[in-house]
């Protein structure tokens, strides 16, 4: 008897699901959430896995332009001229952004789960999330937002893992590459220009998106003398 | 056919079950940062037909770096090249590009990442890298402005999937051109943040997720309070209310016993016998009374949950009946829906085994909380610098060629036509020819020829200027070169006759000067003075050599005449530097009188100065030029010299220019 109901059971399920493979989210407590802020004002969410209260996953968070070993920010603009010419010819720029904790952030949020929750608390590591394919600039300087578009040569996938990065590669021809290089100058220009990532649950519901202001981008570029080489 | 089913769904599921070796549970995952800021994503092995969480756990692709060889080389190559060479399509400057990346934890991030496990997580274990397949055929990405343009780059390859397990290896091979090898190359130098080059792997890696949590029960404890509350209002039913009648009879006929005594559960007549529909009333009522419950928990559409209850009613009917054979009637609406293939109305009976279960009011709960495998996407990013500062100071991988190796290079010989031979062809030169010979040196090589002419046609249209082009490669002096020139003529002839010697060619190239060259002879008289001292005519007589003979030319002045200057062309031989010459005076009286020969170099202008001898009538003189004058035209019909007046050896050493010696 037992056999039979086993065999029926799986009948059922096969009837409802055929070969349909749909989407299934981790499974957390979203009632269990709970936020803490780091050092830098970053906000971090996090939810207690369904079966582990003690075990917490967080959103995607702290979206910012990736570091090299030396904390060079990997950031490059490079323009060029001809010795015949009197401005700039050509130029290209190249950025990796990443998000995720630091391993100094992930022991504030420790600290932050053992004094909200309890000692025994544990973060786990990221909530399993999907991504785009590209991320999306959104503002109101719309010229600048299609001279990115238009001279984005290639780029990868917003990575899903914390510490994912995600690199993109710009070619700016003539009158293109002046002007970048005068907004390097003038870094207000990029002022409500975002980058956004937006992530979604695995069953395909919107989780969270990040934000990251070019501007920041633009300026830790810019303080580093290293990243930015424009001709005389 | 119901019982079959079930047995076809166990070979389709029993396979996906069983072959994976790996399968991971996307509900025990962790995310570990190590001492060097590599974060690590793990997850846990999933447990067979169960919720534990394992301890041994598996990591996704991490630490995208550049591959080394054994002594620890890393395997990058940058080489700039240029040649001493120009050429006009470039190829010759640019920059070679060739990585070999490979991802996975080192032995000691490994060591470090088990550390971890074990002390922040209960003791668990780090099994290894996690199964993985490329995302497609395209699973491994170049981000480079510079090496994405055909503009700047001339070729770029590499491996189009992701290798599926750490320590594999990806290659990358690019050709820059010179413009795209500055711009890349001041990239990595110029700075020290990163290169215009990042990498991106996709996979794919497999999980197991909970899918849907829920059953069924079926409480047949709650047979009682409904058994009660019918046989209050028991009654006969009309024939449409089929589930007053099943609920009634189950009521009267099961129950009777017990509560209104344990009568026939296979009584005679119809009340035993039900059909498909009034089943399905019997079934309804079961469900609103709570005798059986579907619950079940998922993000899916509500007619996949109206399945499971068509489902399970034909569990219900398959577990709890059989079917009589009585029937030989229409089928129903419902009937036909659920057995699309039914000709005659079904009948059925409860089974002996219902009154068991009912009686000893069971609860049965039907699980039907399942997990399946999904697909989950992973990428790996990383820039070029990271991996270039550690190589760019090592001379085995990053360097700058001059591309002179000599069997590469190619020697150029530029054959020119002398400015006197253009002015000669078509004229004295209707063609000339070179042949260029290079004879190599080196085992098992090929010697190199090559033939030139120029006629009018080719000087016209090409030009003066030939190039002849070999290569040097396979000879020890690849400077080296032979040749020998052949002019054709007016008049049919060559020269020099014969085919001769190679001559060594001259590192500057050919200039080809013809054998001849043009003298144009300007020759002057004093009409008055001649008249005066009985001179009616004056002629210059030339000798010279032309194509190694002698040759002759006369240039006349008339007194008679109006102009006292001539002059003529002639074409001697380019190794001579002068000619031998006398003067013809034709005396009204006696004749004509000839001078000596004698010779003259460097000069193309003479005078008719009349000796002193025939102004003074100097009479022995006067004899002797007479005598001299006997044999004035002493050439044959191919216009040379007769042999017995020939006067040229007489000032060979004045007349010749001494060959010089390559």
């Amino acid at each position: 008897m037992n056999y039979r109901v086993l065999l029926s059971g799986m009948a059922i399920l096969n009837l409802v699901f055929g070969l349909t493979v749909p989407a299934f989210s981790q499974a957390v407590s979203l009632s269990g959430k709970l936020t803490c802020v780091l050092i830098n004002k970053e906000e971090v969410q996090l939810f207690p896995a369904q079966d582990n209260p003690m075990g917490f996953y967080y959103l995607p968070n702290n979206l910012r332009l990736s570091t090299t070993e030396t904390l060079q920010p990997e950031f490059l603009f490079m323009s060029w001229k001809s010795e015949a010419s009197a401005e700039t010819d050509n130029g290209v720029m190249h950025w990796l952004l990443t998000w995720g904790l630091s391993k100094e952030q992930e022991k504030e949020v420790q600290n932050c789960l053992i004094a909200k929750v309890d000692s025994n608390a544990i973060v786990m590591g990221a909530l399993t999330v999907e991504a785009p394919e590209k991320f999306l600039l959104s503002g109101k300087n719309k010229d600048l937002i299609a001279l990115l578009q238009g001279s984005l040569s290639s780029g990868a996938g917003i990575p899903t893992q914390p510490g994912g990065k995600s690199a993109s590669s710009f070619r700016f021809l003539g009158e293109d590459a002046r002007k970048v290089e005068q907004t390097l100058n003038s870094l207000d220009k990029w002022d409500g220009i975002f980058i956004e990532m937006p992530f979604y649950w695995t069953d395909g519901h919107p989780a969270h998106t990040l934000r990251l202001a070019a501007k920041t981008i633009m300026q830790s570029g810019t303080k580093c003398s290293e990243c930015v080489i424009i001709p005389k | 056919m119901r019982i079959l089913f079930p047995f076809c769904f166990l070979l389709f599921t029993l396979p996906s079950l069983t072959i994976q070796a790996q399968i991971l549970d996307s509900e025990n995952k962790l995310t570990i940062t190590l001492k060097d800021q590599t974060k690590v994503t793990l997850y846990g092995q999933a447990a067979t037909l169960s919720d534990e969480k394992s301890k041994n756990y598996y990591y996704l692709p991490c630490a995208l770096r550049l591959s080394k060889k054994r002594d620890g080389t890393p395997e990058f190559l940058f080489m700039k090249f240029t040649s001493d060479e120009k050429s006009a399509t470039g190829v010759t400057q640019g920059a070679l590009l060739h990585l070999l990346m490979e991802y996975g934890l080192s032995k000691e991030q490994e060591v470090e990442l088990a550390g971890v496990l074990k002390s922040r997580y209960n003791g668990a274990l780090l099994k290894g890298a996690a199964d993985v397949e490329p995302d497609g055929d395209n699973s491994v990405r170049i981000i480079s402005a510079t090496l994405g343009s055909k503009d700047l780059t001339r070729s770029l390859v590499f491996n189009g999937k992701a290798p599926t397990l750490p320590g594999s290896k990806i290659a990358i091979a690019a050709m820059l051109d010179k413009q795209g090898a500055q711009i890349f190359a001041a990239t990595l130098e110029k700075t020290k943040s990163i290169a215009d080059l990042s990498l991106n792997l996709s996979f794919n890696y497999t999980v197991r997720v909970p899918a849907a949590r829920g059953y069924i029960k079926q409480d047949w404890s709650k047979m009682d309070s409904l058994v009660q509350k019918d046989s209050a209002v028991f009654k006969e039913t009309d024939d449409k209310n089929y589930g007053e009648k099943v609920a009634n009879t189950v009521a009267g006929v099961l129950f009777g016993g017990a509560i209104g005594g344990a009568l026939g559960w296979f009584g005679s007549g119809d009340e035993d016998h039900y059909s498909y529909d009034e089943l399905r009333q019997f079934y309804r009522k079961l469900e609103e009374q709570k005798v059986i419950t579907l619950r079940f928990e998922e993000n899916v559409a509500s007619e996949k949950v109206d399945k499971i209850r068509e489902a399970f009613f034909d569990h219900f009917l398959n577990s709890f009946t059989d079917k009589d054979g009585k029937g030989a009637r229409e089928p129903s609406t419902n009937e036909k829906e659920a057995m699309p293939d039914i000709k005659h109305g079904d009948s059925y009976t409860f089974k002996r085994e219902i009154r068991e279960i009912v009686k000893q009011k069971k609860i049965q709960i039907f699980d039907l909380s399942y997990a399946m495998a999904v697909k989950r996407s992973h990428q790996l990013t990383e820039n070029l610098a990271s991996w270039y500062n550690q190589t760019k100071d090592n001379p085995k991988c990053v360097g700058i060629v001059n591309l002179s190796d000599p069997f590469f290079l190619y020697r150029d010989i530029n054959v020119i036509l002398d400015i006197e031979a253009e002015e000669m062809m078509g004229k004295e030169v209707n063609y000339v020819t070179v042949n260029i010979r290079k004879k190599r040196s080196g085992e098992g090589s090929f010697d190199f020829q090559q033939d030139v002419t120029f006629d009018r046609k080719t000087l016209e249209k090409e030009g003066n200027r030939v190039t002849v082009t070999y290569s040097k490669a396979q000879d020890a002096s690849p400077e080296l070169y032979e040749y020998k020139v052949q002019w054709s003529l007016r008049g049919g002839l060559v020269f020099p006759p014969n085919d001769t010697t190679w001559k060594r060619g001259s590192w500057q190239g050919l200039s080809l000067a013809p054998p001849i060259m043009p003298r144009t002879i300007r020759f002057e008289a004093d009409l008055a003075d001649m008249k005066e001292n009985g001179i009616r005519n004056v002629t210059l007589q030339l000798r010279y050599k032309k194509f190694g003979n002698e040759v002759e030319t006369n240039i006349g002045v008339n007194a008679s005449g109006t102009d006292a200057f001539a002059e003529k062309m002639i074409f001697m031989d380019r190794n001579t530097q002068g000619y031998a010459y006398r003067l013809v005076f034709h005396d009204k009286d006696l004749g004509p009188i000839a001078t000596q020969w004698d010779a003259k170099i460097n000069t193309d202008y003479m005078y008719a100065s009349i000796p002193k001898e025939i102004r003074n009538k100097d009479q022995n003189w006067i004899k002797m030029g007479l005598d001299a004058a006997k044999v004035l035209v002493a050439v044959d019909e191919n216009g040379n010299v007769s042999k017995e007046q020939k006067v040229l050896d007489k000032f060979r050493k004045i007349i010749d220019i001494a060959e010089k010696k390559n």
